[in-house]
């Protein structure tokens, strides 16, 4: 693997630590959210120091260039990461709709008990 | 000292009855709140029919959101420590006064029923992972804490404040460390702890691991960042 690949894979990890435990401090991530994107970043930072081991693996499955193989790995990620958002927007969604519904329709109830009062 | 029993209650229909009558029965002077996480199952119309203080929420939001519904309620109501007993008949009512008398007593923040101060240690996995996080908060904090993950606790009113008002807050090992890490007292009593008597366990192996991971992971953060 180049050593440019490895400094820049490097870098990267040290940047997603660094912005997540920024945004842990700043009280902008829950911890549970955050603990994800550090494993992530521990993977990376293990990838740029121990290269031989990316480079044994991506040699095992017949790739022919170990960057190619990072590059899948951190495709495969980042689908699995934007499909995980999506079904957890999804389900917020329908978490306020139902919310809404429920926040309209105890409103009503309010409204026509009041209403009853006045009478 | 005015103790609230919060019960997060989610598709609990099987044990939630008797659960709440032994609480009754043998804790009169202790009040309770059911909360029902938007069960998909008979848990609100059985706490609509036996007239058990409840809370409904409308959508299913998690523990730790439910716990903190039951924290901004003890909170607005002027208790003075609230404890969290499962719906699942686990823990046993009975050591609720033992738990308020520890906190009188020894000046503690938090109480936790014990099952290892019991010689009652969870077999197996379940053990070594209890075991690690022990580990993990005595290196962290000095905290000796032989039972994080029981879940039953009594929290006193700066707790309450604490998780109704706080960021990020969760009845969880990671805040006992970190609570512990901020100068508070943790005290343990030894307490029995039954099989549960209804329901499915949440914790599966594949969870287990992750909720291990990500604990640890998170009382080594809390030890950097807060």
């Amino acid at each position: 693997m180049q050593l440019s690949l490895r400094l820049i894979i490097l870098a990267g990890a040290l940047l997603i630590i660094a912005t997540v435990l920024k945004s842990i401090r700043k009280k902008r991530i829950l911890m549970n959210d955050a603990t994800g994107w550090v494993c992530v970043a521990l993977l990376l930072l293990f990838m740029a120091i121990f290269p031989e081991v990316v480079v044994w693996i991506s040699g095992q499955l017949g790739f022919m260039s170990p960057a190619n193989f990072v590059f899948l790995v951190a495709t495969g990620l980042l689908t699995v990461k934007a499909f995980r958002d999506t079904a957890s927007i999804s389900l917020l969604r329908h978490k306020l709709e139902e919310l809404t519904q429920e926040s309209a329709l105890a409103q009503a109830d309010n409204d026509a008990s009041a209403q009853g009062e006045d009478k | 000292m005015n103790v609230l029993a919060v019960i997060p209650a989610y598709n609990e229909e099987e044990s939630l009855a008797s659960t709440v009558n032994e609480l009754i029965e043998t804790c009169p002077q202790v009040d309770y709140l059911v909360i029902d996480d938007g069960s998909s199952d008979k848990t609100w119309d059985i706490c609509k029919q036996q007239g058990f203080s409840h809370i409904h929420m409308p959508v299913n939001t998690g523990l730790s959101s439910v716990f903190r519904t039951g924290m901004k309620y003890a909170l607005r109501h002027d208790y003075d420590a609230v404890v969290q007993l499962d719906a699942d008949g686990q823990h046993v009512p009975e050591y609720i006064p033992t738990m308020a008398r520890a906190m009188e007593e020894q000046n503690a923040d938090i109480v936790i029923a014990s099952r290892v101060l019991n010689g009652e240690a969870p077999s197996g996995l379940r053990n070594a992972g209890s075991k690690l996080l022990s580990w993990l908060i005595k290196r962290t904090t000095g905290a000796t804490i032989t039972d994080p993950t029981s879940g039953m606790r009594l929290y006193n009113r700066k707790m309450i404040e604490m998780f109704a008002t706080g960021f990020d807050v969760h009845p969880e090992p990671d805040m006992v460390a970190l609570v512990a890490r901020r100068g508070g007292r943790i005290a343990e009593i030894p307490a029995h702890v039954r099989e549960r008597q209804g329901g499915e366990s949440y914790l599966t192996i594949g969870r287990s691991v992750s909720y291990m991971l990500r604990t640890s992971l998170s009382i080594l953060l809390y030890q950097w960042l807060r």
